[in-house]
């Protein structure tokens, strides 16, 4: 480009487009992404020449150099749960919790007791699918993609957790129903509770680093399972009054297991969830036959808050290392 | 020879007809064996391929839910960080942009020993290197340092993207990309990865054919996607790596026009490597469009939306009515964007020609379309694809159209090409083919022998019978095992078409080889040997 340039054109063209297009420039993280929007603006080759550019490319590059880079001001973050997620929840755990014990009450004994084992795992598979239903966000993305197995496979996890909830719920039902009745109801909140862990892990994916948010998040599990502690103390002292020191231990064992499985479950482990709490419901099984209590000269609920208290410090121990990474709230 | 088709689902999918694309391919090279590798999104049943005469279907889902399976133990899990972090650094340091290739390729092979690549990606080691990387001094992260999030959402997308290096086609079996003579990818983008991963380890090269540009689909429809400005820039400059290196590592390109050939040469594809194979149509075959209508018509057909610029035919035609009081517009296509139909409606009655435009909707097929008019009007903003163009000039209508995108290749001299956004110039060449019924018809006439030369089937057939026989000759046929030397010319090009027998043995090795091919290829050639 030689001499001064001829009249009517000015001097610099490339500033009216460059004005034209400045939200793009600014947000273009690349100079053939400019070429591309030009390119869909009706910019041809004959139409870069009138820029004294040879195609759309080097028109696109000397945009992308001369407009400093700069975000949209506000971007959206990837939403989290909604609130009416919370008592969506609670009406689930609820559901999944009160359901196995009403057999185990009304018609008690051996078959009230299978009778809950099945009803508790259909129960906790159902409660697990229609969670996973109402987990597909707005945004269409399944949040629960890794901890739910795929359509089609057999829910055995959810179906394992389900039983030994149920089964728990039998043996305690059979020696201290108050104290069931106060679990069983305590189920709801520790499904709130969980749910509100996870949207409060979910709210901060704003965090600038995985270390924030590892600080962040650090107390969260220990603050959930002590207000959950709380609700279970709560409802004991308003359904089981008159509960003996045994029955209220088994209530706090009881009552906050499902909250650490959950907690396991949604940080993509729903297996050791399971087996942990199949685990208790088997020990807890064992020691309500009648030879090893007997032997043994344990009261059956205190027998039955030791046997789940074992499992509940493993899944406390299991869950609190990944509840403070962001992979654990997707 | 056998050949390995490399795509994504969508596009050999029945809606296109006949299998479309790779289905022509198949059925017009009957003397070799195809067998079809594809890309699926998960959660969603598999459409049929529709493409007849494969020997074989291998499928992987791709988008969507992550696949069972362990993560890597904890000794090699040191290898897989390295190697992912040196990706990363790759797709994040403009200087580091040469380690892409071989950050890839040994993800692959780490991935190849013990199948624990996905469950690496999608774990919080992962997690943490990428953020390591992403936040260290260097990166460019002009448009803001990445949050917690995008490191979630940047590498659950990389873990996808990466998929295909998981699959189970590596191997040298007759299944495996490894027992293939050739690759052929259709479509780039993550279809290449296979390709790339097959090159590098059996040596086996490929064509990339593509019809639209991935890389240039990504840029316009990252523009509009959910993510904030870190995972974009991560996740396009993957893209951007990923094309160039595909490009970088083809033996032949073959884009559907010069337009599409300019973006690649853009991103490294070599001028000596790359070859234009127009897309070939069924619709050649097609019967030329009879009688014109009575009344002077001009036929718009495209998708309703502002980049095809519908609002441009309509002022251009309230011009040509003006000077024109019978002519009549005749606009064909659903909205692609919503409300626009009303919005464009609304137009034409603010105009005054509402009595004379008619909003038809989806024709019943393309030559209705074209034969309801006396002549064919393209607006838009932007021609990225041929194929619309092409259909119309093979009815034998005379064809106007915005001179962007693909048009000026493809009309040539036998079509109208006005500047876009100009109304004035658009209904002065509507104009002067409706008032010219002679020059209507040798426009029209000269278009539909040029689509049908240009455009047929034949031609892109005997193209990849060339490139393909090409191809094998300048590659050794068994690829070089560690320590010995690659030997190109190691078998004549004859040798690949001489028939089942040579191709069945070629597996038992190399003594073996030497009799079924030379009975096969021909006394003369058993003499040369």
């Amino acid at each position: 480009m030689t001499g001064t340039p001829a009249s009517g054109t000015p001097a610099d063209p490339v500033r009216e487009l460059l004005d034209a297009n400045r939200e793009l420039c600014e947000q273009a993280v690349d100079p053939l992404e400019i070429a591309a929007a030009l390119e869909d603006s009706g910019l041809a080759a004959d139409g870069a020449a009138r820029y004294r550019h040879a195609d759309v490319f080097g028109l696109a590059e000397e945009l992308y150099a001369r407009v400093p880079r700069r975000p949209p001001a506000r971007e959206p973050l990837p939403p989290a749960e909604p609130l009416r997620a919370l008592p969506l929840a609670a009406l689930y755990g609820a559901g999944a919790h009160l359901l196995p014990l009403l057999p185990a009450t009304a018609p008690g004994g051996p078959s009230g007791g299978a009778l809950a084992v099945l009803l508790g795992a259909g129960a906790g598979a159902g409660a697990d699918l229609l969670r996973a239903r109402c987990g597909r966000g707005a945004d269409g993305r399944d949040r629960t993609a890794d901890a739910a197995p795929g359509r089609g496979a057999v829910p055995w996890a959810a179906l394992g957790r389900g039983a030994g909830t149920g089964l728990l719920l039998a043996l305690l039902a059979a020696t201290d129903p108050g104290a069931a009745t106060a679990a069983a109801i305590g189920g709801a909140s520790a499904a709130a509770v969980a749910a509100w862990l996870r949207r409060f892990g979910q709210r901060q994916g704003a965090a600038a680093t995985l270390g924030e948010f590892r600080s962040r998040l650090r107390f969260a599990l220990p603050l959930a399972v002590l207000a959950q502690l709380a609700a279970l103390t709560g409802l004991g002292r308003a359904v089981a009054r008159d509960t003996p020191a045994t029955g209220w231990a088994a209530l706090l064992v009881l009552g906050t297991l499902p909250l650490l499985a959950a907690v396991v479950r949604d940080a993509g482990r729903p297996g050791a969830a399971a087996v942990a709490v199949l685990t208790a419901a088997a020990g807890a099984a064992v020691l309500a036959l009648p030879g090893p209590a007997h032997w043994l000269g344990a009261s059956p609920t205190g027998g039955l808050a030791a046997t789940a208290l074992g499992p509940a410090l493993l899944l406390a121990g299991c869950a609190w290392p990944p509840s403070t990474r962001p992979g654990a709230y997707r | 020879m056998r050949i390995a088709l490399l795509t994504e689902s969508t596009l050999t999918n029945a809606q296109r007809g006949e299998g479309g694309w790779c289905g022509r391919l198949v059925d017009g090279l009957p003397e070799h064996e195809f067998r079809l590798y594809r890309l699926l999104p998960a959660d969603r049943p598999a459409p049929p391929t529709g493409v007849r005469g494969l020997h074989g279907v291998h499928e992987l889902p791709m988008w969507g839910r992550r696949p069972g399976g362990r993560g890597p133990t904890a000794l090699r899990r040191r290898a897989y960080t390295k190697a992912y972090e040196e990706l990363v650094r790759a797709l994040v340091t403009p200087g580091e942009r040469a380690g892409f290739g071989p950050a890839l390729y040994r993800l692959a092979a780490l991935g190849r020993e013990d199948e624990a690549l996905p469950a690496f990606l999608a774990s919080g080691h992962a997690h943490r290197a990428l953020e390591r990387i992403w936040r260290m001094p260097g990166a460019d992260t002009a448009g803001g340092q990445p949050l917690v999030c995008d490191v979630l959402v940047a590498a659950d997308l990389l873990e996808q993207c990466l998929r295909p290096l998981s699959a189970p086609w590596y191997g040298s079996g007759p299944a495996g990309l490894g027992g293939a003579d050739l690759c052929h990818v259709v479509g780039g983008g993550p279809a290449a990865l296979p390709a790339l991963v097959a090159r590098e380890v059996h040596g086996v090269p490929f064509v990339v054919t593509e019809h639209g540009l991935h890389l240039r689909e990504q840029y316009r429809g990252y523009r509009s996607a959910p993510y904030r400005w870190p995972v974009r820039a991560l996740l396009l400059s993957f893209f951007r790596q990923l094309t160039e290196e595909t490009y970088r590592r083809a033996a032949v390109l073959t884009p559907g026009s010069e337009y599409d050939r300019r973006w690649q040469q853009r991103c490294g594809g070599e001028a000596a490597r790359t070859r234009i194979v127009h897309e070939g149509t069924a619709a050649t075959g097609r019967p030329a469009a009879g009688a014109e209508p009575e009344a002077p018509t001009l036929v718009w057909a495209g998708a309703l939306e502002p980049g095809r610029d519908p609002e441009l035919m309509l002022h251009a035609f309230a011009r040509v009515r003006a000077e024109l009081p019978a002519a009549r517009l005749k606009v064909y296509g659903e909205e692609g964007a919503p409300g626009y139909l009303a919005h464009c409606a609304a137009i034409a009655g603010r105009l005054g020609v509402g009595d004379a435009v008619e909003f038809a909707g989806r024709p019943a097929s393309p030559a209705a379309a074209w034969e309801s008019g006396s002549a064919v009007v393209f607006s838009a903003l932007a021609q990225r694809s041929p194929r619309l163009l092409a259909d119309a000039m093979l009815s034998g209508r005379a064809v106007v159209s915005t001179e962007v995108g693909v048009a000026r290749e493809v009309l040539g001299p036998t079509g109208l090409l006005v500047p876009p956004r100009s109304p004035r110039a658009l209904a002065a060449a509507c104009l002067a083919l409706l008032t010219d019924r002679e020059r209507r018809s040798r426009l029209g006439l000269a278009g539909r022998l040029r689509a049908q030369e240009r455009f047929a089937v034949e031609p892109v057939v005997g193209a990849f019978r060339e490139i393909y026989l090409d191809l094998v000759s300048r590659y050794p046929a068994f690829p070089a095992r560690p320590g010995s030397q690659a030997r190109p010319f190691a078998r004549p090009a004859e040798y690949w078409v001489a028939g089942p027998v040579g191709g069945d043995a070629r597996a038992d090795g190399d003594a073996t080889v030497e009799e079924p091919a030379r009975t096969a290829a021909g006394p003369a050639l058993a003499e040369a040997l």
